[in-house]
């Protein structure tokens, strides 16, 4: 398949500094993580707040530069290159992000927000601004004689909808949504999510796309990766991970999301204990602790990614076990 | 009454004009000027201010007398008298045109002062702040060094070492102004820096300057114009405390502060010399200060309707 973006190994280690200007602790935020996305499709990233998920994102934007590992863009690789031809294909990676609120300008009119893109990459003639920010602005439903107003004038929706027209105006490939519905309110969520998945189709682009709810990602996403403390413990195909997940967190995540059916049973599994301190994360499988299959193992071995199916990766032992007959074939 | 059907009549919607905006959008500036025009004291601000300068930059032009012409038959005149509606001084020199010399003086310190401040905190602060990391810690503790110096011994070393005059007196004010300004300026640049627009700019692919410029400048001159509005008066206040200590701008030249020291000298048998620079500093102060009131205010996005 084409990949648009891969990354491998990806690593963020934030030092914490001492009084003395001494490295004390180092935060683990994103913990090698690998993963690739087609064109066209998306990726979804769930995890519990402070997992890695919106640092993950921002990495490969290269607003926060990588400890260690890998970034491909369409086989390139990008981590290693110079901040002035970073600039130039900073166009094809862009971002919407969480709060509509604080990411548009509030000194600028719309039209000034959607041309500056246009102007950086030089997308078209400077005489075509008009008409390009006209499309730009149809593309999100927006009308012409928004353009003239400023963001304070537009309710979340429709900010977070420039929002969108800004990050498609350079044409991107790749789009990071870093929770792009979850400020918003649930009637307006789904105008978005549709909006992002009309747009997918209409210019091809493939998303990475960051959110907490799992009815979201579900409804948006080809493939779903699931994050606790800076590591992928599973990925896979959407419906695989969701009808059949493995790992006993992504299990209990999602027995915690609500399903609105008045007939079916609640099962919860409810995870006990905090999420634990990525300076000082436990030894062994990181979930060790909140796990209630814990094995002997978990404590001292941490669990890698492994197949268990063509599309279903899993990081725990108990997997191993289970599926140790099974996997050869897809090694 | 009966109402009937025929009496009725369907007049529609008119289409074209649903779409139509009836606020007009307002930018930044106007929405402000518009909250300033709405507050009495910022408005009488101004107009003392325009009164001000206006004073200051024509009557000296159109007076009959100079503001060094000496008249020794009429020393320490009454206000009124022949003709010199602020009275005369020791030396006979007409006290009106000399309060209006002295607020060229003054007002031009306190203008530039300003100025040199601003452009120094901006771009020290600018940098501390977008820089960040150790550059902004080394910088800001250069700021913190030179806190402790006591603002009037620097300046009082300065003028001694390069002589009164009035761009002494401009330096040795600027000189150790610009430090709060720089702290206001990193301050702000650092609580704009990440919000998610600015990180949207990066990107976008924007280069430093575009985004210095076009993203965080405008995004924090509203609490740099408020500043700057309070240290006008400030500055003119330090120069006035300088010329009273004999530090000042050099005879026959004249400044507020040069004035009153000289009407000081006489305050029990002619009051009128200390009295009038000393309604005319006063004025100039508050006026500037209720204006920096104002500005806070209309500036204040929180504020905003």
């Amino acid at each position: 398949m084409n990949h648009i973006i891969e990354v491998r190994n990806l690593k963020k280690y934030f030092d914490i500094n001492s009084r003395m200007g001494m490295v004390q602790h180092q935060v683990k935020a994103v913990d090698g993580v690998s993963f690739s996305v087609a064109e066209g499709e998306t990726l979804g990233l769930v995890g519990e707040s402070g997992c890695g998920k919106s640092t993950t994102g921002r990495l490969i934007l290269r607003l926060i530069k990588p400890t260690s590992g890998e970034i491909f863009l369409e086989g390139r690789d990008i981590n290693s290159i110079k901040d002035k031809e970073l600039r130039s294909i900073r166009k094809d990676i862009q971002i919407v992000f969480q709060n509509p609120y604080s990411a548009l300008d509030p000194r600028m009119t719309v039209t000034d927000i959607l041309s500056e893109p246009l102007s950086i990459h030089k997308i078209v003639h400077k005489y075509e601004y008009g008409k390009e920010v006209k499309r730009l602005l149809g593309l999100v439903g927006l009308s012409e004689q928004d353009g003239k107003k400023f963001p304070h004038e537009f309710s979340g929706g429709q900010r977070q909808r420039i929002g969108i027209a800004r990050a498609m105006a350079t044409r991107p490939k790749f789009i990071i949504c870093d929770e792009p519905v979850s400020a918003l309110d649930v009637s307006v969520q789904s105008q978005i999510l549709n909006l992002l998945g009309d747009l997918q189709k209409e210019m091809k682009v493939s998303y990475l796309f960051i959110a907490h709810g799992l009815n979201v990602i579900r409804h948006v996403s080809d493939k779903v990766g699931v994050m606790y403390l800076g590591k992928i413990v599973e990925m896979g195909i959407v419906d695989e991970v969701f009808e059949k997940p493995i790992h006993p967190y992504t299990k209990a995540l999602l027995s915690s999301a609500p399903v609105p059916d008045p007939f079916r049973s609640m099962h919860l599994e409810v995870l006990e204990g905090e999420i634990p301190s990525p300076v000082n994360p436990p030894s062994g499988c990181a979930f060790h602790p909140r796990c209630r299959h814990m094995l002997a193992i978990c404590k001292e071995k941490r669990p890698f990614l492994q197949h268990i199916s063509l599309n279903h990766k899993v990081a725990c032992h108990l997997a191993d076990i289970a599926f140790e007959g099974g996997r050869a074939s897809y090694a | 009454m009966e109402l009937k059907h025929e009496q009725f009549r369907v007049i529609g919607k008119d289409l074209s004009t649903a779409q139509k905006i009836v606020r007009p959008s307002l930018t930044y500036w106007q929405d402000a000027w518009r909250r300033l025009k709405k507050n009495p004291a910022a408005i009488t601000a101004i107009v003392i201010l325009t009164i001000l300068s206006l004073l200051a930059i024509f009557q000296p032009m159109f007076s009959k007398y100079s503001y060094s012409d000496q008249n020794l038959m009429l020393t320490l005149a009454r206000p009124g008298v022949e003709g010199h509606l602020f009275g005369t001084d020791n030396l006979g020199r007409d006290l009106f045109v000399r309060v209006w010399v002295g607020a060229r003086i003054s007002l031009l310190i306190g203008i530039t002062g300003a100025l040199i401040e601003l452009v120094i905190g901006i771009i020290y602060g600018g940098v501390s702040g977008y820089k960040g990391g150790n550059v902004d810690n080394i910088m800001m503790r250069v700021v913190d060094v030179l806190y402790v110096i006591p603002e009037v011994v620097m300046m009082i070393l300065l003028i001694m070492v390069m002589g009164p005059g009035l761009f002494t007196v401009i330096l040795a004010i600027s000189s150790l102004h610009w430090l709060p300004m720089a702290r206001i300026v990193r301050g702000q640049i650092l609580q704009v820096k990440e919000q998610e627009f600015v990180l949207a700019a990066r990107t976008l692919g924007a280069s430093p300057s575009r985004m210095i410029g076009r993203h965080l400048i405008p995004n924090v001159i509203g609490p740099i114009i408020v500043r700057l509005t309070f240290s006008i008066p400030g500055a003119i206040f330090f120069e006035a405390f300088l010329s009273f200590i004999g530090m000042g701008v050099p005879q026959p030249l004249a400044s507020w502060g040069t004035l009153a020291a000289t009407g000081q000298q006489q305050l029990i048998a002619h009051p009128h010399l200390l009295l009038f620079p000393s309604i005319a500093i006063s004025l100039a102060m508050l006026s500037f200060n209720m204006l920096g009131d104002g500005l806070r205010d209309a500036l204040d996005p929180r504020l905003r309707k």
